[in-house]
């Protein structure tokens, strides 16, 4: 471990509580501090708990000092992105329509991370209901990319990102429903995992396009995602996307998979095109190290690419006009005054008045979708194109274990200027692919460009392989040390 | 899939959302509107004549549902807690019939 508790991984900390070296208490208090010196100038909380972490860690260190088992994340801060439930503190969203919004209960991974001795630090900032990728469609705040503040952190789990980039945090959840964990986590040179469609129980995440969410978890290293990843996951009785039969297996199996079978595919022909020159170099180079210690590397195809981003975007839209109108001014939080009469008055004035324009496209464009006589045309057309996308990938993963691509194709992008929406959706063009396919994937460190923004490197593996990507980033991070790099702030 | 024209009062009312409040602010989001569906015209070119939607990457095993048993669920207060307007028993909304 690091002098600096604010930098030690989880896991190291949790076993340093767990046997009384340090307290839960000035681990807390550490995380407190770099939030009050750092924050400030990042934006990465929209709030932050310090009365009930501080009681939440006294409990703990309690625990340990009575000799009973304090749980395998006993007393580690963990960041929640603000679209997942915690019982007494705020889930904005990043909307004005939930403003005032105040949990009444724990989501299912909320409530398996405090059952491991995990301590809820704060809530953080997105893109307003996840629907962006550079948490610049907050309603409440810019968050800003700790390796320098003129950029973005990438989305729309910037905050959770930044948290744990600029060690306000040593782990933190997000939600990916097109690459909104992997996406940041590489813009700020940490890592991030999207595990299986089904994997994670959804109970608690306020739902963008269902067929598509996923909570994913952030972290430095891969050791830290495994810790995370198998106590939240698993099945669960409020969610039936989760099944019973399904089992993540435990951190030592999640990073146990030999790396010198393994079959690794990356697709040269695609970092030709459209990719940043210092981004495909830093593939090519991570391509080129794993060829000396996996099985083998083959060519491999991302299958339909000039498809994906506009079939997640109908898809997601779709979904999100279904899953946004119980935002109506009735159950939650902000209501619009009154004008006329009437309930369609009151949830169009209120909808008008408290959802963001981007949420307005999105919800307007996905209406539209479903609607009939556009139905078969998009929302169904593109639904079959995505069977044909999941298909291929799947046939992929009978000649390889693994499939490398970038995980974005620019470093992150300024923080000021004009958004042109679909010059946006584009630059999710290697992400959504694993989100349609329902498939895990990971971001990892993987260089820096000139300017010294972070590079991620992004590994998709077959149904419920997390092991795979785990086995394989952990490997990846003994060879090298771009996860260990710091941003100064 | 091109070139449609909106009816945006149309859409507006199935989205229950407001009209933009003047002419240049509908045709600012007719024509962002317009330009995301160029963007998706490209998914129109595939072949998908024999191919069944996908509407969940994954299907459910069975047995994932919870099993049929009544649970506690929230409570009236905590349900109540959140919303705008209530007589304590109730979400309130404007009156409906005259």
């Amino acid at each position: 471990m690091s002098g600096d508790l604010s930098m030690s991984s989880a896991v190291e900390l949790a076993s340093k509580i767990r046997s009384g070296q340090i307290s839960s208490v000035a681990v807390v208090e550490r995380c407190l501090e770099r939030i009050d010196s750092v924050d400030s100038g990042l934006g990465a909380f929209l709030h932050v708990d310090r009365e009930g972490a501080l009681q939440a860690a006294t409990r703990i260190d309690k625990t340990v000092k009575n000799g009973n088992e304090a749980g395998p994340l006993a007393g580690v801060p963990v960041a929640i992105k603000d679209i997942i439930s915690v019982q007494g503190l705020p889930t904005t969203c990043a909307s004005r329509i939930l403003e005032k919004y105040v949990s009444p209960f724990d989501a299912t991974v909320v409530t398996r991370l405090k059952a491991a001795g995990a301590i809820v630090i704060g809530k953080t900032n997105l893109d307003e209901f996840a629907m962006g990728s550079s948490t610049r469609s907050s309603a409440f705040q810019l968050t800003r990319n700790p390796w320098d503040t003129t950029r973005v952190p990438g989305g729309s789990s910037g905050g959770s990102a930044v948290a744990v980039s600029a060690g306000m945090t040593p782990i933190a959840l997000g939600s990916d429903t097109g690459g909104s964990v992997r996406q940041p986590a590489a813009l700020c040179g940490i890592s991030g995992i999207k595990p299986t469609w089904g994997t994670n129980s959804r109970y608690g995440l306020v739902a963008y396009a269902s067929s598509l969410d996923q909570i994913g978890c952030m972290g430095r290293t891969a050791v830290d995602l495994a810790a995370t990843l198998s106590i939240i996951a698993g099945y669960d009785p409020l969610d039936a996307t989760t099944g019973p039969a399904v089992s993540i297996g435990t951190p030592q199996t999640l990073l146990s998979v030999d790396v010198a079978k393994m079959r690794v595919g990356w697709i040269p022909k695609l970092l030709d095109a459209a990719v940043d020159p210092e981004i495909s170099s830093a593939i090519r180079l991570a391509a080129a190290m794993l060829a000396k210690e996996v099985g083998q590397v083959t060519e491999s195809a991302l299958p339909f690419a000039d498809q994906l981003t506009p079939v997640y975007y109908i898809i997601a839209m779709s979904e999100a006009s279904s899953n946004l109108s119980r935002f109506d001014g009735v159950r939650y939080s902000s209501r619009a005054e009154q004008d006329g009469d009437g309930l369609n008055e009151l949830y169009t004035r209120t909808r008008g008045a408290f959802f963001g324009e981007e949420v307005q496209r999105r919800i307007l464009l996905g209406t539209h979708s479903l609607s009939a006589g556009y139905y078969k045309q998009y929302y169904e057309q593109a639904s079959r194109v995505r069977r044909l996308v999941q298909q291929a990938l799947l046939q992929e993963f009978r000649n390889v274990d693994v499939i490398l691509l970038p995980t974005t194709a620019t470093p992150a992008g300024p923080i000021d200027g004009e958004i042109d929406p679909v010059q946006t959706y584009r630059s999710d063009q290697f992400t959504v692919a694993a989100n349609l396919a329902g498939l895990p994937a990971i971001s990892i460190p993987c260089g820096f460009s000139i300017d010294g923004l972070p590079i991620g490197l992004q590994a998709i593996a077959a149904p419920h392989r997390e092991d795979v990507l785990l086995s394989l980033a952990h490997r990846w991070q003994q060879l090298t040390d771009w996860h260990d790099r710091r941003p100064v702030v | 899939m091109a070139n449609q024209s909106f009816d945006l009062k149309f859409l507006c009312n199935l989205a229950r959302l407001p009209l933009p409040d003047s002419i240049a602010g509908e045709q600012k989001l007719l024509t962002g509107l317009q330009q995301t569906l160029d963007f998706f015209q490209i998914v129109d070119a595939v072949e998908t004549a024999n191919v069944e939607p996908l509407f969940q990457p994954i299907l459910p095993e069975s047995g994932a549902e919870r099993i049929d048993e009544l649970v506690k669920g929230l409570d009236r207060e905590a349900a109540l807690a959140n919303t705008p307007e209530t007589d304590g028993q109730h979400f309130l909304v404007p009156q409906v019939l005259k």
